[in-house]
């Protein structure tokens, strides 16, 4: 047919036949994949909602196509609680893969057509979310991150605290009060941060950074209990790695009772909620000053049985020495006596035998003296004043002296015989 | 110690060598009465000198006895 030929249609008129081509192409109400975006400005309070539902390419962050839709006021209540029952955040937000039911919406006075969100199928959020993080998690693991802040050391009295959390939040309060409670004097700076949303990833690793120029004993990153879905903003590479590589210990208490986020995994350690990661430092403090004052005790003990060993060491020698030296007196004692008699008996023995070697002397000289020899009969015999030894020294008719004790006579020799032998 | 106050030692060593010598007949006769009448003197002296250093004892020791 030539196409001049052809109908020309007006524009109510087109819009109107594709309405009615689509509404008989699709049925009623059909199931459609994708991204939410253009949300988050618009969700509060239960109105009726309007967003795009987008398809991006999966291996980069570009749009491929998109979707108006939109989500009824009555619907909207019904969804909030089926997600809620299924412990995803019932709360849209951007970038939330979902696969809803929808119905097709023509509007013919304006020629677009959008989506009426019906229903949306919790189970396939859920399956998007635990692959993105399976994915996520086996990056870390391969690339050896999750360990990383594992390995750093936190001191046994971790006082000097950086905290990433919403300010003023319930999680803030439950922190600090708890520390507060324990009277030993933590120091926290705080970073305002987002707990949920899409600046969740910008905000944690911004605040990451600025504490860790600081000189922190630990940095806390804690945040109230939520759904599921909340929690993956912190099922999050970027954050993950940051936690893994910084040089402080990173302690999280943004968990969940049965589950817990990749943020937990790369953590120095992870706790349940605010207060818990409160209590553990506080144990921590409370240990070591426990183990300290267990260490003063022995130290006390062991002194003390040091002292009570030296001093029954020293009885012992006190006693010994009192023996000994009690054995030593009695020893010196007994030698004195010795002592003292022979001092009294020696001298005394000494001046007897002097005595007596004194009186045999005086004997003896008696014996000696020429007068007591001359008194047993013996004559000195002198010639010219000579005493004479030997008849040699005489000849015939000499005149000689005899001396005798009581006088002397004069004598002429009138002979003279010398002996062979002398007598 | 004056000259002419010899000390016990002395004095006896020098009796028990007159003494000796008497004894030997190193002696000669007219000099035998001199040294007689030295070992005298020295026995006297030695007596003397012997029965002072007895008191001294005896004073000491008397008081070692009673204590």
């Amino acid at each position: 047919m030539d196409i001049k030929l052809q109908k020309t249609y007006g524009i109510l008129e087109l819009n109107s036949k594709v309405k009615f081509v689509l509404d008989n192409c699709f049925p009623d109400l059909f199931w459609v994949r994708g991204e939410i975006s253009g949300f988050d400005r618009k969700s509060r309070g239960f109105t009726n909602v309007y967003f795009q539902l987008q398809e991006k390419n999966p291996n980069k962050d570009e749009v491929l196509s998109q979707v108006s839709a939109v989500i009824w006021k009555s619907d909207r209540v019904k969804i909030w609680n089926k997600l809620y029952e299924s412990k995803i955040d019932p709360n849209f937000c951007d970038g939330r893969e979902v696969r809803a039911l929808c119905r097709l919406n023509t509007y013919p006075p304006y020629g677009k057509y959008s989506l009426i969100i019906k229903d949306i199928d919790p189970k396939f959020t859920l399956g998007k979310l635990a692959q993105s993080r399976e994915r996520i998690i086996q990056t870390l693991k391969l690339n050896g991150v999750l360990d990383k802040n594992k390995k750093r050391v936190l001191v046994k009295v971790p006082l000097k605290l950086g905290l990433i959390t919403r300010l003023n939040s319930e999680a803030y309060h439950d922190f600090l009060g708890k520390l507060k409670e324990s009277n030993f004097a933590f120091s926290v700076q705080t970073y305002d941060s987002s707990m949920q949303g899409k600046n969740v990833e910008t905000e944690v690793c911004k605040a990451l950074d600025f504490f860790n120029k600081e000189n922190l004993d630990a940095v806390i990153i804690t945040r109230g209990g939520g759904a599921k879905t909340d929690l993956s903003w912190f099922d999050n590479q970027k954050i993950a790695e940051k936690i893994a590589f910084s040089k402080i210990p990173i302690l999280t208490g943004i968990g969940h009772k049965t589950d817990y986020s990749i943020a937990d995994m790369a953590a120095y350690s992870f706790y349940q909620t605010p207060t818990d990661v409160a209590i553990f430092l506080i144990k921590r403090i409370a240990d070591f000053l426990e183990e300290v004052e267990n260490i003063s005790d022995k130290l006390t003990y062991s002194v003390n049985d040091y002292l009570k060993a030296n001093l029954q060491q020293l009885r012992v020698f006190k006693e010994r020495l009192l023996w000994t030296s009690a054995a030593y007196i009695v020893e010196q004692t007994k030698d004195l006596k010795v002592f003292k008699k022979e001092i009294v008996e020696y001298p005394e023995l000494l001046i007897k035998n002097t005595k007596e070697k004194i009186e045999s002397y005086r004997l003896q000289i008696n014996n000696l003296d020429p007068v007591n020899i001359l008194k047993k009969g013996f004559s000195i015999t002198k010639f010219k004043n000579q005493t004479i030894k030997s008849v040699n020294q005489l000849k015939v008719d000499q005149e000689i002296l005899t001396i005798f004790t009581d006088g002397k006579i004069k004598s002429k020799i009138i002979n003279l015989k010398i002996n062979k032998k002398i007598i | 110690m004056k000259k002419n106050q010899i000390s016990f030692t002395v004095a006896f060593e020098e009796l028990q060598e007159i003494l000796v010598k008497i004894q030997s007949q190193e002696v000669d006769i007219d000099q035998l009465s001199e040294k007689v009448k030295r070992a005298r003197f020295l026995i006297d002296f030695c007596e003397k000198k012997i029965k002072g250093i007895s008191m001294e004892v005896k004073k000491v020791t008397k008081s070692l006895k009673e204590s």
